[in-house]
């Protein structure tokens, strides 16, 4: 009988770690912890074929701001009906609103990556760093000599 | 699993009360999902021709079978001869490889096939704590298959420098496996048994969709798995559903054997 329990709550015990416990709610509370007005530094650096990281390049600070509804391109209001995983992104908050530039982004639902979605091309980057205060994303690029660009982007508020 | 739990006490319950003995069991145990190796070979095969001067030899990113753990509970009655039980397993197998290219560079491949599953079995006394019968099995299968870059710094990458990069979904999320086959049980104590069981996967009614796995998080980019690596590195747009990593694909004959332990007693 003793064993029996045993076994028995080893086993409860098991089942609960079989769970995962990323829920269907998490995709929607990634993206909306991005809304708001954030500072963004930008900066890169190269990896070598042999793993060598150098910086490439200076370090660029902006604003960037993420809501479900903004306004921008010839006063249009835009908001994101119906698709709480998405929301847009304006890259100039502080210009006049009908002359921001305001693109579409998502979290993945494994909250492994930003994808910036485009017309033809959506630029996909990893989240690093996944705060309410602070994230960090790093998108790469080929080069055709077999080096690679890492650009990271920081936000901070 | 609530559902679940209730049909196997309902199914328990409604037994006669001539019915000499029952109970309500716990499971764990070790689970092998087999996939279509065959046709998953085919990347592997085809991955390896193309990087024939990077690689060190032959990879096998998509395996033939994951293997996991399993757990859930079983409602079970029995006259001595006779048995039938009902139940609900949760079951988990992955599988995670590596190419590895000369610079320390790579492409890491991992897949994911998590099941809910209700069964039901008939088993019959053969010899004295063995029964044997056959089991039948509808699961809720969700498929994930992850494509990730490893950079010469080690740093690794599911983002879209390398559209072949993602994480490769079934369409809705999950899909429904009916199996068939056999299961054998060893009592070891009154309370204590050990179930074996093996199924095959049972052709879908109307056929298969042909839905291959699909990257939903994105847009315009990354959308299916090749499964012919040189036929998509020809002509990346080109890639039609049949050449794709399909759900079915990562389907086939499944294995499990645990410790069965009784819990309640009616």
């Amino acid at each position: 009988m003793r064993l029996s329990l045993l076994i028995a709550v080893l086993l409860l015990a098991g089942c609960d770690a079989f769970f995962d416990p990323e829920g269907s709610n998490d995709r929607q509370a990634s993206v909306e912890r991005l809304e708001g007005t954030w500072t963004l530094t930008t900066r890169s650096e190269r990896i070598a074929y042999d793993g060598t990281i150098t910086p490439a390049g200076g370090t660029e600070t902006r604003a960037l701001e993420v809501a479900q509804e903004v306004t921008c391109n010839r006063d249009q209001r835009l908001r994101a009906e119906g698709e709480e995983t998405r929301a847009y992104v304006v890259s100039d908050p502080a210009a006049p609103s009908a002359l921001r530039t305001c693109g579409l982004l998502t979290v993945d639902q494994d909250g492994k990556r930003i994808v910036f979605l485009g017309l033809n091309e959506d630029a996909a980057g990893n989240i690093v760093d996944d705060g309410g205060d602070r994230q960090e994303w790093h998108f790469y690029t080929v080069l055709t000599d077999g080096t690679t660009d890492r650009t990271i982007w920081t936000l901070t508020r | 699993m609530t559902r679940s739990l209730l049909l196997a006490l309902a199914v328990a319950l409604a037994v006669p009360a001539s019915a000499q003995s029952g109970g309500l069991a716990l499971t764990g145990g070790f689970t092998r999902l087999g996939y279509d190796g065959e046709a998953l070979d085919t990347f592997d095969r085809t991955f390896s021709e193309y990087y024939v001067q990077r690689l060190d030899g032959p990879v096998d990113l998509l395996p033939d079978h994951v293997q996991g753990l399993s757990g859930g509970v079983t409602a079970r009655v029995s006259d001595g001869q006779f048995e039938f039980a009902a139940g609900y397993v949760y079951a988990r197998g992955a599988s995670d490889a590596r190419a590895s290219f000369e610079n320390a560079e790579g492409f890491r491949v991992g897949t994911e096939a998590i099941d809910q599953s209700v069964f039901l079995e008939a088993l019959v006394a053969v010899l004295p704590r063995v029964t044997v019968g056959p089991v039948i099995r509808a699961s809720l299968r969700q498929s994930v298959l992850r494509a990730a870059w490893i950079h010469p710094d080690g740093s690794e990458s599911v983002g879209s420098e390398y559209r072949i990069n993602g994480i490769y979904r079934a369409s809705g999320g999950s899909r429904f496996l009916f199996e068939a086959g056999g299961a054998l049980r060893l009592a070891i104590t009154d309370r204590i048994t050990v179930p074996v069981r093996v199924l095959f996967d049972l052709p879908e009614p109307g056929g298969a969709l042909g839905i291959p796995l699909t990257d939903y998080d994105v847009q315009s980019l990354n959308d299916v798995f090749p499964l012919d690596f040189q036929r998509w590195a020809a002509d990346v747009a080109a890639l039609d559903t049949e050449a794709a990593v399909q759900p079915e694909h990562l389907e086939g004959m499944r294995i499990e054997a645990g410790i069965e332990v009784v819990v309640l007693k009616f």
